[in-house]
């Protein structure tokens, strides 16, 4: 899920200073609608000087960076280097990785009719579905990952993206991104939480990450692809002409060796053409750097069945969890009353 | 007692909130669950206190006494409190319990300020409802003010009126230009205006006055904001929330006009982004712009896209055309007079269709488990990350950075290089437009985008280390030179930095240099002075050639010289295959018959105009008032000119048994005190090595008459209005000048280097105000702007034309509104009048644009060669010395005209189709 860019407003501004310089241990005063009062101190005095002690500051918002005199410290505008540096120091080097229970919502479990097409709406092609075991209490784990995006293309892009993976099956949930704020929460009694390993976390959201930029990519990419197809024919039309002017210098000459050479420098030139083309190409390939800010596990009540079905003329018995939230079939997973997912081990 | 023994150890502190009563408690106790109490404290909600607004009682009961604070409700209020009992009752970290629960924070006593200013804050407003209290009110005075913030007709207001409503006063403070604010007032009747700068000081003095004139309690002052409506045209009134009692009215109105100024300075500016400003202004949108008075801005669009739609049908048709010729080009038949050899086939098969990649890096998650749930911090560290992505913006980000002024088409060209050109430009600024800036500009952003971790600037070695100290002062980039010491030490290990390296062109093209350097992979490549690259087969071409690089940036102000086929060298640098072959190229641009007129001038300026960038002064805004120079020639007395001709000849003598380098420096020297005063001629003799011909010279010289006559040059001038400054290469001249002026009465200010730099501002200032004379060395004038005058009189003339170019830029510059006269003063047959006479009638010296002396004279000589080479010529003159120096001024007058030539093909060739908007 893509979460649009904030245009910047001194209000907005002046609320996430004090909401994050307040969460870093300062003491934050709104004097005026676009003045805050700041006493800081250990991490948020950093974003001023490096020296320990008390830092005291009057921040000032304002609509646009304007051609006035500016002070770097003290004025919040758009661009400003101090919003940089504050959302940088909520960041931390390793990256937190947080467990989060969501509470279910107390009903039992799915009546085996309503189950079976919510499968088939889901998984097609299989049929003779049943359960070959009752409903269990089991638990679904997924990740969320707030993510920045880098698209390097020539320019650079930026966009935030809350990606939101089912670690058992790796696919996205885009209902669990959008509603993550506003779900019920529970306490943790006693779930065994899966160990995570980075590389296989790295790997989901790497499958992923395409996926969830396609919508973005797709202007981006025909600029690209335009720009390059401009440069490519620039190129060819160059190594064109250069060549057949090569080839007419060539005919008109009588020296021995002439043909030899004029062969020799028609290879030559096609070897340039081709590196300048390949040049061309890497220059204007996209780079996606996604920079991972935090990550979140959640564990979300689901109910844990083993289905008997026939794909293809196959009969087949397939472990699969039933999540009540997202109302779809999540296949793979455990057979206990937790799972055990496919990223993690 | 333990806490007297030792502070803090085994003194325990426990908090408690009480949110019904409003109360907060502390106890200290010592250590044990029974021991006994050492002190308490409250600190209340006291709304009885009635010395003012949102006041918290803290009462301390300890060792038998109550002491009682009054705390605002502010944050800084409530810490300073807690942090006086922390110093009173210290106890160990370890020792405090909030609300039952073991402090945790590595500093409890500031989380416990935190915690109680969180506690009270919410309550303000509750209690506020059950008693409202008054707002404090500061001392009464007998004015009310009502500040306008009209967003309308755009405008700052200020409206005094009496207690009894009656209107006092009133002030507008409106954007005229980009530089200046006119202030109207209207007090007592009458009206009138000033025209101040625009600068926060000016604003915050010009409000402080009025303020102090008109004081207002802060209950009095009231701020309105007018702004457009939702029906056209409508103008609604948005009265803001009071200013409360702890608010700086002054500081509120000098930022409310800090921000008009720099949204209108965009507005009111035709080269600024027209769109934006308003829209920031107008929140409601560009339905408020459809009136009249936002034609310009529609037509601005209009035009905008109709270049666009030209461009693109312009660029169809070539390409069709293209097509078409190549489509009807007639098979090469071979010719029967001569056997054909065999010529190889040039295939035409259709080029691939390569589509554009896409490739995902991740990096590594270096990850840290935290089994704790904190989904609030979890959302604010993902609101971090997209405030972080929204700051991006659209302006550069490394502006606020850099030590600059914000030169509008500086900005743009910089992102123009940035955006559409991919980082590859050759920049052709006009002379003193600031190529350099725009390309550290382009620099720094790479830097701050991190697009770019190395960077190699090349230039003549001359510029080196100018190169280095402006990337340093302006743009905060250090850089290693070729003129360090790693450099020679270790060559190889130079190249391979990774940082900002500025080197000399000249040391690149050794082979041994060239051959480490193309070995680094550079992000980024700057060449400045790029017609030095123009020659294809030169060796300055082939070694940049040669570099690896990603982004580039090629500065030049005359990108033709003699043939347009130079050009064609400069951009198959930066990008290779925009221009065609070279035989193509000269076919369809080039008439053999005027190599520097090309044959298709639209075709070729559209394929330039994809790499190359030109401002003009027109277009940057930079058209200055012209200058007018005047020489004022003093005839000296018989006596003293006969005693100047003689004392010439003796020096001629006496040089000739120095030693070279002493005859030049001493000749050069003594020469120049003599054309400048008496006092220096004399203070310069002191140390001349023939010390016995020294003292004899000076006992005898009868140069007072001269001087006297030069002197009394100054006062008329110093007198009228804004008064003028007096430039002079000697401190000793400068002292006497300075007597001389103060003993006929009239102001005057100087300025050396041995003034101060904290006291050069408000000299400046003082003169600025009171006129007179304002006298300056060349160490003094370093740093002065001095746009608010137009008179400057050179008291004498240096022997280097670029010093005398950098005093008249102190005055003619931007801000600057009247013609600027310029006052030499020469005395009648002295090699000054000759050397004047060459600088204005050959070199046209005085009406040359800041950077164009350079570039003329760079063609012969640097600026110490020009200085020897005046000496040369008056030691072994052929025939006089004014014959000789004539013929220097031929060869300046060549350089010149061979200058003016370029220029006009320069702006033959490239028009306004270049520019950066």
């Amino acid at each position: 899920m893509q979460i649009p860019r904030i245009a910047p407003e001194p209000r907005a501004t002046a609320d996430f200073f004090e909401d994050a310089l307040t969460a870093l241990g300062a003491l934050c005063d709104r004097s005026w609608h676009d003045r805050l009062e700041v006493v800081a101190e250990g991490a948020a005095a950093r974003l001023w000087r490096e020296e320990p002690g008390l830092h005291t500051v009057t921040l000032r918002f304002a609509e646009t960076a304007g051609g006035g005199a500016i002070d770097a410290s003290s004025d919040v505008f758009p661009g400003c280097p101090l919003t940089f540096r504050l959302a940088e120091a909520l960041r931390s080097e390793a990256i937190p990785c947080q467990r989060l229970v969501l509470a279910g919502d107390g009903r039992p479990a799915p009546d085996a009719a309503v189950a079976e097409k919510i499968w088939h709406a889901h998984i097609r092609g299989t049929t003779r579905w049943r359960l070959t075991k009752p409903f269990a209490a089991a638990h679904h784990f997924s990740l969320v990952a707030s993510i920045r995006c880098e698209v390097q293309a020539i320019d650079q892009h930026w966009s935030l993206h809350r990606l939101a993976l089912s670690l058992v099956d790796g696919a996205i949930d885009q209902s669990l991104a959008g509603e993550l704020a506003t779900l019920d929460h529970a306490a943790d009694s006693g779930i065994e939480w899966p160990s995570v390993d980075a590389a296989h976390l790295q790997q989901l959201i790497q499958r992923s990450i395409e996926f969830e930029l396609a919508e973005e990519l797709a202007p981006i990419r025909a600029r690209q692809q335009r720009f390059l197809t401009r440069e490519l024919s620039r190129i060819d039309g160059y190594f064109h002409e250069y060549e057949s002017e090569l080839a007419s210098r060539g005919g008109r000459s009588r020296a021995a060796g002439a043909q030899e050479k004029l062969k020799d420098r028609l290879r030559a030139t096609k070897t340039e053409h081709a590196r300048r083309r390949e040049d061309q190409i890497a220059r204007h390939e996209l780079h996606i750097v996604p920079h991972v800010d935090a990550l979140l596990i959640i564990a979300e009540p689901a109910w844990r069945a083993t289905v008997n079905a026939v794909r293809d003329h196959r009969e087949q018995q397939v472990p699969a969890l039933f999540v009540p939230r997202a109302r779809r079939w999540v296949l793979g997973g455990g057979s206990d009353t937790t799972t055990e997912p496919e990223g993690v081990r | 007692m333990a806490d007297e023994l030792l502070p803090g150890v085994g003194v325990h502190l426990k908090v408690e909130f009480d949110p019904k009563a409003a109360v907060v408690f502390f106890e200290w106790r010592g250590a044990g669950g029974k021991a006994r109490v050492l002190a308490s404290a409250t600190i209340r909600y006291d709304k009885a206190a009635g010395l003012g607004y949102y006041c918290l009682s803290a009462v301390l009961e300890w060792r038998g006494k109550t002491t009682r604070d009054l705390l605002a409700l502010d944050a800084s209020s409530i810490r300073a409190g807690v942090m006086r009992w922390r110093k009173l009752l210290p106890c160990a970290p370890d020792g405090i319990s909030i609300e039952g629960r073991p402090a945790v924070d590595p500093e409890p006593w500031l989380d416990l300020a935190r915690r109680i200013y969180s506690f009270f804050k919410p309550l303000r407003r509750i209690l506020d409802r059950m008693a409202p209290l008054p707002p404090p009110r500061s001392p009464s005075t007998p004015w009310k003010l009502v500040i306008v913030a009209h967003e309308v007709s755009n405008y700052v207001g200020f409206i005094w009126s009496g207690q009894d409503g009656a209107l006092r006063a009133q002030l507008e403070a409106r954007v005229t230009s980009p530089t200046e604010l006119t202030w109207s007032y209207s007090r007592d009747g009458q009206r009138a205006e000033r025209i101040r700068s625009q600068s926060p000081q000016s604003v915050h003095s010009e409000l402080a006055r009025w303020l102090r004139e008109f004081p207002v309690a802060n209950h009095d002052a009231k701020p309105i904001w007018y702004r457009f409506g939702e029906a056209r045209g409508e103008v609604v009134a948005h009265p803001e929330e009071p200013f409360g009692p702890t608010e700086d009215v002054l500081a509120y109105a000098a930022d409310l006009v800090g921000r008009f100024i720099a949204h209108l300075r965009l507005r009111l500016s035709k080269l600024g982004s027209p769109g934006f400003p308003l829209e920031g202004l107008f929140p409601e949108g560009r339905a408020a712009m459809a009136g009249p008075e936002y034609r310009w801005l529609r037509a601005d669009e209009r035009k905008r896209r109709e270049r666009e739609e030209l461009e693109l049908r312009v660029q169809q048709r070539a390409e069709e055309r293209r097509a078409r010729e190549r489509a009807a080009a007639p098979p090469k038949r071979p010719s029967r007079e001569s056997a054909p050899p065999a010529v190889p086939r040039v295939e035409t098969k259709a080029a691939p269709v390569n589509h554009v990649g896409v490739k995902v890096a991740l990096p590594a998650l270096p990850l840290a488990e935290v089994a704790a749930c904190d989904l609030e911090g979890w959302l604010l560290r993902e609101r971090a990350a997209l405030w972080w992505i929204s700051n991006q913006s659209d302006d550069l980000l490394c502006l606020p950075q850099c030590r600059i002024q914000r030169l509008e088409y500086q900005v743009r060209t910089a992102l123009r290089v940035l955006g559409a050109l991919r980082g590859r430009a050759l920049l052709s600024d006009e002379v003193g437009l600031g190529k350099t800036i725009e390309a550290g500009l382009v620099l720094k952003e790479l830097f701050t985008r991190g697009l770019a971790r190395r960077a190699l600037i090349l230039t003549v070695p001359s510029l080196v280390d100018q190169w280095r100290e402006e990337l340093f002062d302006k743009f905060g980039l250090a850089a290693v030179t070729t003129n360090d010491a790693l450099f020679r030490e270790d060559p190889s290990a130079f190249w391979r930095i990774p940082a900002v390296v500025v080197a000399s062109l000249h040391t690149l093209k050794q082979p041994a240099q060239l051959a480490v350097a193309r070995e680094a992979a550079w992000d980024a490549l700057v060449v400045d002075e790029a017609h030095h690259l123009r020659d294809r087969n030169s060796q300055a071409w082939q070694a940049v050639n040669a570099l690896p690089r990603q982004f580039m940036l090629l500065l030049t102000a005359t990108p033709v010289q003699n043939s347009i086929e130079e050009l064609y060298h400069l951009v198959t640098l930066l990008q290779p295959g925009q221009l065609p072959t070279p035989q193509e190229f000269r076919r369809r641009f080039i008439d053999p018959k005027r190599p520097r007129e090309p044959r298709e001038p639209a075709e070729l300026r559209r394929l330039l105009g994809q790499v190359m960038i030109r401002n003009t002064r027109a277009n940057a805004g930079l058209n200055l008032p012209p200058r007018r120079a005047e020489t004022v020639i003093v005839d000296p007395e018989p006596a003293e000119a006969a005693f100047r001709d003689e004392w010439e000849r003796a020096l001629r003598e006496t040089l000739g048994r120095l030693s070279a380098s002493q005859a030049s420096l001493w000749g050069r020297l003594l020469l120049q005190a003599a054309g400048s005063s008496p006092a220096a001629w004399r203070s310069a003799l002191e140390k001349f090595p023939a010390a016995d011909a020294a003292r004899a010279w000076s006992s005898r010289a009868p140069l007072e008459a001269s001087w006297q006559r030069k002197c009394a040059f100054i006062p008329p001038l110093a007198r009228l209005e804004g008064g003028c400054v007096v430039f002079t290469q000697f401190r000793a001249t400068q002292t006497a000048l300075d007597a001389a002026l103060r003993a006929s009465r009239v102001p005057v200010v100087s300025i050396n280097g041995s003034t101060p730099a904290a006291e050069r501002h408000p000299l400046t200032e003082r003169f600025r105000r009171e006129g007179g004379a304002l006298l300056l060395t060349r160490s003094g004038t370093e740093g002065r702007n001095l746009q608010f005058c137009h008179r400057l009189v050179n008291f004498d003339l240096p022997w280097n034309p670029m010093e005398i170019e950098q005093r008249i830029g102190r005055l003619h510059r931007l801000g600057q509104r009247n013609p600027v006269e310029i006052y030499n003063l020469v005395q009648r047959g002295t090699l000054q009048e000759h050397l004047l006479a060459i600088l204005q009638e050959k070199l046209n010296l005085f009406e040359l644009v800041v950077g164009e002396t350079a570039l003329i004279l760079g063609e012969r000589f640097s600026s110490d060669e020009f200085a020897e080479e005046i000496l040369r010529r008056w030691r072994s003159p052929d025939g006089s010395v004014a014959e000789s120096l004539a013929a220097l001024g031929e060869d300046l007058a060549a350089s010149r005209e061979s200058y003016a030539e370029v220029q006009r093909l320069d702006e033959t060739l490239f028009a306004q189709d270049f520019e950066s908007s």
